[in-house]
């Protein structure tokens, strides 16, 4: 039974002891792709910034984008609509706009229950189910869904044999089935089901413990030096009510000196303050010795005493045994880690919310950055050793997650400016750029006269100095009502909205819907009137003046009606803002909560963004080819690459070809 | 019993010997040579003859399980009679399992030095873990020759009366370790490099029993109990699938068995 039926007929709580043994059998069936003397490159760095890039060329630090910027083509390259990496990529995937994909944020809303799910995939159980006891036996398969829709640029290519190899493309979880080597990025979970939740135990839980997102802090207490906890899995579908698996483990700490040893299920791990260990393999028991779920997890002993410390990334998939599709064929993955060690899985890797939860400090955060960067860039070379011809697609996403954490090391208008912080905080963002201009000489040693090269990213940058919450602006203005509004502070997930009174509300980093009768379960709007009602709300949301900085915080709605085609353009958001720089969605207001004032300082460390006006925030394209269009776009990529290889793109692809 | 491990750890130096290319095949053998041994000392050692009739009562019970199928009482009561045989058969059995067991045990114990642990990769940490009679000497200390770093102080585990380090060795080959404590010095081998080359003694251990199951070493005297190194499992690899020794072993060395049963003329 090949690795996959066995998870499809166990579901994805049991993605289990499907490793192994046929690893070396599947590894000799994927075979390698007759030549065709013609290679398209793409290095994808997400979150390139173009003005950043002249500013640090202009400084001298990145010779090798400066000598190729002398001689290619270099400019800057258009959107999606909204700026979100999902959209991006997805653009870039299809060769075309949310109206054909049908990604139109990060999140979007069941609209028949109002309640949210990430955009790119989901995970659905078992449909049969047999109990004995406690204990859940599946009967029928469980499946993880690319929720992606419409045409899959390596999928045409392979129907025309062009070989291709896609290294972590976001968007492309779980991987479409087709016969390139591809690895699954962005979307792609940790072995909880999450984006990535670190685990942080430690005897001085801090203030905020409560309030994490993206982690949990476990308060510990250690008696003789040494304390047992649990670290938390899978949900165990496997048993009634789907409980997380947990995996105990012992802590021993010296008496005296600043060491300590972390043991579970016969392994060990020795770490001195401040050290990071590589990658450890955890296995969940699910049912007995029947069924287990593996993962892998790297920790970082932040203080020994006089309190105890310790992090736990989240449970990444083990690309060597990877409990869910992470990858084709199956075994490219661990094709990928037994020749560069075992990377990061997760979609986006930079534990960000460590920093933003005070979990790390600046610099801790750096070196965990730094840490995936040198996993990044290890696969960089071992994927490229590999290659010989046909398509070749790279992903990195240090620019993005970085930018996101540390623009406001850099920029003294920011209200989080640290005048005093170290020069490497203060010069992280020019530091990974400088990174960047080491992956683009590795890369350049792969050009030849028959390759295409490109290096784009899927937007570019600005601060995040304010945040705007939609759900209040639509409250204030009388477009939304509460149920309750006693209430108001604890309001979450459109839990609390009296819906035979509201019109309109706001879910997801840039969207707007209008409460429609036929489409929401309580909708109260006629279809006919849906887009005089968006009308009005984007004149009155870009005449919006957020009076304390005495500045616009709204560039453009725009109407989706009139931004989007496709047939997936009746699903999207009525309205999409386009926020001026220095603005962005308060995070609440993605998850339709409703802090009391609209408009208010930026204080959490994610300080930069681009989930803004696309037309501030475009990335970058660097070409060694000539480019004909004035203002190429993300979605143009996909038929200028089959182009390239002499493929006509579908119709629904409505990017252009873009060179000359 | 230090001799004793000697002379068997260099006997089945001498079967792997050929097939330090392919470790595999040197599992294979033993396993097969092991399921002929178990049979020769089970014939050796258990009665055969008792055995065969045994057996050969078994047999007439069944039969008349089937040929008296519509009568009751003779079902019943060739059915309570199988369930007698057998426990006879099962008594018969002890003797020669008595005899067998420890023979396993030692061939095991020698398999799982060539085929448990694997070496530490280059570049790869490993723990060291020192259990001492008492407590833990304050200044013990691990010294690593060239190629290897010890990379932490010792982490003292009072309670357990443990110490235990991280080295990482920097290349391939036979290191010795040196363990300092209350004076006394005490050695531990480290094997670094590629799988599949020898024996990989995770443990130095004192006391007989204890040097039984961990015969790669000379046994330790003084205030340490056991000092151990913290291998990864060894991958092994038969006909390109992965299989843990030990399943090898018992289904090559029972097929092995069952297969040459009627050459040697026994009675199982």
């Amino acid at each position: 039974m090949k690795r996959r039926n066995f998870l499809k007929a166990t579901g994805t709580g049991a993605a289990v002891a499907a490793a192994g043994g046929l690893a070396p059998l599947l590894e000799a069936c994927a075979g390698k792709p007759k030549p065709i003397g013609r290679k398209v490159i793409v290095l994808a760095i997400d979150g390139m910034d173009p003005r950043l890039v002249r500013r640090f060329v202009a400084k001298g630090g990145m010779p090798t984008f400066a000598k190729f910027i002398e001689n290619n083509t270099f400019m800057p390259l258009g959107t999606s609509l909204p700026p979100q990496s999902p959209v991006a990529w997805s653009d870039f995937i299809t060769g075309a706009g949310p109206g054909v994909h049908g990604i139109f944020d990060f999140i979007h809303r069941d609209p028949h229950t109002l309640y949210p799910f990430l955009s790119i995939s989901r995970s659905l159980p078992p449909s049969k189910t047999i109990k004995l006891g406690s204990l859940v036996i599946p009967l029928s398969g469980g499946k993880v869904e690319n929720l992606r829709r419409g045409p899959c640029l390596w999928e045409i290519l392979g129907r025309h044999d062009v070989p291709a190899t896609v290294f972590k493309c976001p968007s492309n979880f779980p991987p479409v089935k087709t016969d390139a080597r591809t690895v699954s990025g962005l979307g792609t979970p940790d072995l909880r089901g999450t984006y990535g939740t670190f685990s942080y135990y430690t005897d001085d839980p801090p203030a905020n413990a409560d309030e994490f997102t993206g982690g949990e802090c476990y308060p510990v207490r250690l008696w003789d030096n040494t304390f047992t906890a649990d670290l938390v899995g899978p949900p165990n579908t496997f048993r009634e009510g789907s409980p997380a698996a947990k995996l105990r483990f012992t802590v021993h700490r010296d008496p005296a000196r600043d060491v300590a040893k972390i043991a579970w299920d016969g392994d060990e791990v020795i770490l001195q303050q401040g050290e990071w260990s590589g990658w450890r393999r955890v296995r969940f028991k699910l049912a007995g010795p029947l069924a287990a779920a593996v993962g892998m997890v790297r920790f970082y002993l932040k203080e020994v005493r006089p309190h105890f410390k310790l992090y736990v990334s989240p449970v990444n998939l083990d690309p060597l045994e990877p409990a869910l599709p992470i990858s084709t064929p199956g075994d490219y993955a661990a094709q990928i880690a037994r020749r560069a060690g075992r990377y990061y899985t997760q979609g986006f890797p930079e534990e960000t919310k460590a920093l933003s939860h005070g979990v790390f400090e600046e610099e801790e955060y750096l070196a965990q950055a730094g840490i995936v960067l040198d996993e990044r860039l290890a696969c960089l070379d071992e994927t490229l050793a590999d290659f010989d011809d046909g398509f070749f697609f790279f992903y990195i996403s240090t620019i993005d997650q970085n930018t996101h954490m540390m623009w406001r090391t850099m920029d003294p208008e920011h209200p989080l400016y640290q005048p005093d912080a170290p020069p490497e905080v203060k010069g992280a963002v020019e530091h990974f750029y400088r990174e960047m201009d080491g992956a683009l000489t590795r890369v350049l040693a792969e050009v030849d006269d028959k390759t295409t090269f490109f290096i784009i990213s899927d937007h570019g940058f600005a601060p995040f100095y304010r945040e705007f919450n939609l759900n209040t602006w639509l409250l204030d203005n009388g477009y939304l009502a509460l149920a309750d509004p006693t209430r108001r502070a604890e309001t979450e997930f459109l839990d609390n909205i009296d819906w035979a009174r509201t019109v309109a509300y706001g879910f997801g980093l840039n969207a707007l819907y209008v409460n429609l009768r036929g489409r929401e379960p309580h909708g109260i709007v006629e279809p006919g009137d849906a887009d005089a009602l968006a009308g009005e709300l984007a004149a009155k949301l870009e005449a919006y003046i957020d009076e304390e900085a005495d500045e616009r915080a709204i560039v453009k709605a725009y109407k989706s009606r009139e931004s989007y085609r496709g047939p997936a353009a009746a699903s999207a958001p009525e309205l999409i803002l386009g926020f001026a720089p220095g603005y962005r969605l308060a995070d609440g207001s993605a998850v339709a909560e409703f802090p009391e004032r609209v408009c208010k300082v930026r204080e959490d460390k994610w300080a930069a963004d681009h989930c803004i006006d696309p037309s501030h925030v475009p990335g970058v394209l660097f070409s060694n080819k000539p480019v004909a269009a004035e203002a190429p776009a993300l979605k143009d990529l996909a038929p200028t690459i089959l182009k390239e290889f002499g493929l006509a793109p579908p119709p629904e692809m409505t990017g252009r070809p873009i060179l000359e | 019993m230090w001799y004793f491990n000697l002379a068997l750890t260099r006997l089945f130096d001498a079967l792997a010997w050929p097939f330090q290319r392919w470790p595999a095949g040197g599992l294979l053998l033993i396993s097969a040579l092991t399921g002929v041994a178990m049979l020769l000392v089970f014939k050796a050692t258990s009665n055969q003859r008792a055995i065969r009739r045994t057996r050969d009562l078994i047999r007439a019970h069944l039969l008349a399980m089937r040929l008296f199928r519509d009568d009751a009482r003779v079902v019943v009561e060739s059915q309570k009679k199988v369930l007698r045989t057998n426990l006879t058969y099962l008594r018969y059995a002890v003797v020669p399992i008595v005899f067998i067991l420890p023979i396993v045990v030692l061939i095991m114990v020698q398999l799982d030095l060539r085929y448990g642990p694997a070496p530490a990769q280059p570049g790869e940490a490993v723990v060291v873990k020192a259990i001492f009679n008492g407590a833990v000497d304050d200044d013990v200390t691990l010294a690593a020759p060239p190629g290897i770093v010890v990379e932490t102080p010792a982490l003292r585990i009072p309670y357990k009366h443990e110490a235990d380090w991280r080295v990482r060795p920097a290349k391939a080959g036979r290191f010795e370790l040196s363990l300092k404590s209350k004076g006394a010095t005490y050695g531990k081998e480290l094997v670094a490099g590629e799988a599949g080359v020898g024996r990989v003694s995770s443990r130095r251990v004192s006391g007989i029993w204890s040097q039984l199951t961990n015969p790669g070493e000379r046994p330790l005297s003084g205030d340490l109990v056991a000092i151990e190194v913290k291998y990864p499992s060894r991958q092994n690899k038969l006909f390109g699938l992965g299989v843990h020794w030990v399943l090898t072993f018992f289904v090559v060395s029972l097929v092995a068995a069952f297969a040459l049963k009627g050459v040697l003329k026994t009675e199982v």
